[in-house]
């Protein structure tokens, strides 16, 4: 059965549509949010939050314009952000990025497996970049729906990707 | 393909040509085959990608239960809902309020004729009993 036929199911209120529904997509959004939110407190109440709209506003997707993990992540996506504005976490611009600087990154990173420095680091990042490289690095998001969800060019979503992932470079070499 | 594209390309999503642009993957490896400072890049990269992999986010499981019991709505929840449709549906966005703006009224109705009944004889002792008084009503005068 595919998902815009259990979306419809789901739409009759149809629970066993939506448990199918969550279990294919539960994981990968617990994984967007956890990295976004840094494993902050909140992340569970987010996680739930986009799937009960998956249960009260089912109807208002359409499969014709995006795949339903699209319309999770973008819903999640935005939930986060929202939660960053209400809790007044400072906002980095994208021209407080550091200038363009091609240096050696230490061998040493290679065996870098401190999951709570990447994590830090990450959390570092402009919102826009770290979601940017979180959908395509770890999502397996193809390049045209992470633009979609950020509502940005192809070309706008690689060049946060390529600034986000210069200064995440940096930001490990100062940690280690 | 160009050596410029492939470098904007490996800045971008890493050194795993498995998450390159899937329309530009053939030709990007193909070109990285011949480019020794797009390869040069790649190393110096791996080492962000390695450190990238190796933040694994652990499941929720409990997650999925506490989402499902989520479903079961309170009934005020489901009044208002139901009160309040989304705008999708044009049908019930119409009938649902003038439905409810009648609920005064049948509410008036039921509890009028619940209040005011109106006693009538209509056993053959009560038919007696005012045919009685009728009479003796009639003998004063």
């Amino acid at each position: 059965m595919t998902e815009a036929e259990l979306v419809e199911q789901l739409s009759s209120g149809d629970e066993n549509a939506y448990r199918i529904l969550l279990d294919r997509h539960l994981a990968p959004i617990t994984a967007y949010v956890t990295r976004m939110m840094a494993s902050n407190a909140d992340t569970e109440d987010i996680v739930q939050e986009t799937f009960l709209r998956l249960w009260t506003q089912g109807t208002r997707y359409n499969p014709d314009t995006a795949k339903l993990t699209t319309w999770l992540h973008n819903i999640a996506h935005n939930l986060c952000i929202d939660h960053f504005r209400k809790h007044n976490r400072m906002v980095l611009e994208e021209a407080a990025d550091e200038p363009d600087e091609q240096e050696e990154f230490v061998d040493q990173l290679m065996h870098f497996d401190n999951v709570k420095h990447v994590e830090q680091s990450l959390m570092q990042l402009p919102e826009r970049q770290r979601s940017a490289i979180i959908m395509c690095h770890y999502q397996g998001m193809s390049n045209r729906d992470a633009a979609v969800i950020l509502e940005i060019s192809v070309e706008a979503l690689e060049s946060l990707m390529a600034r986000g992932r210069r200064k995440l470079r940096k930001l490990l070499e100062a940690k280690i | 393909m160009n050596h410029t594209r492939l470098l904007q390309i490996i800045n971008a999503y890493g050194t795993n040509s498995e998450r390159w642009p899937e329309e530009e993957r053939l030709a990007a490896v193909h070109q990285l085959e011949q480019d020794s400072k797009a390869q040069q890049a790649i190393v110096s990269l791996k080492s962000l990608d390695a450190a990238l992999d190796s933040y694994v986010t652990a499941p929720a499981p409990h997650l999925r239960n506490k989402i499902l019991g989520n479903l079961r709505k309170s009934w005020v929840d489901s009044c208002i809902e139901w009160l309040m449709p989304s705008f999708d549906e044009l049908l019930a966005y119409f009938w649902r309020p003038v439905l409810a703006a009648s609920l005064p009224l049948i509410t008036g109705l039921l509890l009028g004729s619940s209040l005011f009944t109106v006693e009538i004889a209509d056993t053959w002792e009560d038919e007696i009993e005012l045919i009685a008084l009728y009479d003796s009503g009639n003998l004063n005068e």
